[in-house]
């Protein structure tokens, strides 16, 4: 199988080890990733604050570029660009200023047929979790595993399940033999964009998550944003300082964990890359 | 006696039907906006209050209000509203108003955050972390903030020391010659 694949810039910095994985999963999956030649920055919510015309015309620049490289669909696993790209091509086809502003603007006419996957629709139905529990080497057997899914994953225009509660990561997790636990914070955000602005904010956010996860008795968070896994992972350390208690809850990737399950090595997985380890929870449930 | 021009008073909330397509008169004021506001806590007004500034007509305690600046995008309160009114989309319409017509941002941390991101996209093309956290905290003169994080980032490579910038810059940049603030109105 062949995918287009528009890594975004997190994926190139500060989550490289989400790239990593995400690349190692595919290629022992027999997937072909096709990057996006010269893609760009989607504009994320710092530009959808200044300009409207650039919230629109930077993805579908970058829908320009994938579609131009003859690929009918992409993946896409930041959930901020994701809603980006998503947001647009709706935005597009219900709204006849828009298109035409968007076709002026850049001379390109989209007809509207790439499809875009996150990781969890495309794992759900191009790879289907059959395959994927099909293709198991070392089930994560033991592993109580608490599924993150942020903010943005219920309103981006691509249908996971439910909302409020939803249960597409979870049943990953069991198809690759983990344990997924019921939770609290599921979908609540983590405040990562205000990370930089109002850090007193974006600490009692991730405090809630983390006790949350604590609370029910995880071994880890997994994660599929890379702005809610930096910040929940590099960010303990500082919660430890200002709470006075031992915050270490490893947050891992689901593609580090799918990874794991799919028999690749921890370095080829950027394990190293967490800031919380989590090779002694590996070790300990034999995963190692 | 107070006088009330009836045509004026849906001025701004027109404007903001025109501008973002969202009609905020469909609020009724049940407060699950607010509910379940991630940032709400931290706030003295709540998003539904700023809804209701709209229907009111009071403009400049609506754009300037520090939770417009302060929303973190996460769209919980557009997903819940039960009259589906997308919030979140007028959060986003509420700033790029301020800024266009010259009101002061109730959280000018936000904004000078947001116009280095602007600055740094259209420079490279993509995000260089480092140089925009950087010039952040140049900017707002907190020189050693997040330091301790930056040890750990480098031994595990997980920050790029230089910029990746795309080959047809160019073409970015005509698009932030060309993009106009608002599509509609």
């Amino acid at each position: 199988m062949e995918i287009g694949y528009y890594p975004g810039c997190s994926l190139e910095g500060v989550s490289k080890e989400f790239d990593i994985s995400l690349r190692k999963v595919c290629s022992l999956l027999d997937i072909k990733l096709v990057e996006i030649p010269d893609w760009h920055c989607c504009g994320t919510s710092p530009l959808h604050a200044f300009s409207q015309g650039l919230s629109y015309l930077l993805p579908y620049k970058n829908i320009q570029k994938a579609v131009e490289t003859g690929i009918k669909g992409i993946l896409v696993p930041c959930p901020s660009c994701l809603y980006s790209l998503c947001f647009t091509v709706e935005a597009y086809k219900n709204d006849g200023v828009i298109k035409n502003y968007l076709i002026h603007n850049t001379g390109f006419e989209y007809t509207g047929d790439l499809k875009i996957y996150h990781i969890l629709d495309f794992l759900r139905d191009l790879v289907t979790l059959e395959a994927l529990k099909n293709s198991i080497k070392k089930p994560l057997k033991g592993l109580k595993v608490v599924s993150y899914y942020g903010c943005l994953m219920r309103f981006h225009g691509i249908e996971i399940d439910d909302d409020e509660q939803p249960t597409i990561i979870d049943k990953i997790v069991e198809s690759i033999g983990g344990e997924p636990l019921e939770w609290t914070h599921k979908v609540e955000c983590c405040g990562a964009g205000l990370s930089i602005t109002r850090p007193d904010i974006t600490q009692r956010l991730l405090k809630d998550i983390l006790d949350s996860a604590k609370r029910a008795g995880a071994d880890c968070v997994t994660s599929v944003c890379p702005l809610c896994q930096s910040n929940l992972d590099m960010r303990q350390k500082g919660l430890s300082q200002a709470s006075g208690n031992q915050y270490n809850m490893p947050v891992v990737y689901l593609t580090q964990l799918i990874g794991i399950a799919l028999g690749a090595k921890s370095n080829e997985l950027g394990m190293e890359k967490l800031i919380v380890d989590f090779i002694p929870t590996m070790k300990e449930k034999g995963l190692l | 006696m107070l006088q009330v021009d009836s045509e004026q008073v849906h001025n701004f909330k027109n404007r903001i039907l025109q501008l973002s397509d969202v009609d905020v008169t469909r609020c009724i004021q049940c407060g699950k906006c607010s509910a379940g506001c991630p940032v709400a806590p931290d706030m003295e007004e709540m998003p539904n209050q700023i809804m209701r500034y709209i229907q009111l007509n009071l403009k400049e305690k609506a754009l300037t209000s520090p939770m417009v600046w302060v929303c973190a995008s996460c769209v919980t309160c557009s997903a819940r509203c039960p009259e589906g009114v997308n919030i979140a989309r007028v959060m986003n319409v509420l700033r790029r108003l301020c800024i266009e017509e010259g009101y002061q941002p109730g959280q000018e941390q936000v904004n000078a955050f947001n116009s280095l991101f602007f600055d740094n996209i259209k420079k490279y093309g993509r995000i260089y972390e480092l140089g925009l956290i950087v010039q952040y905290n140049m900017k707002m003169m907190t020189p050693f903030k997040d330091i301790g994080l930056f040890p750990d980032m480098v031994r595990k490579g997980k920050i790029s020391l230089l910029p990746h910038r795309i080959k047809d810059i160019g073409s970015i940049r005509e698009l932030f010659q060309k993009s106009k603030r608002f599509i509609k109105g």
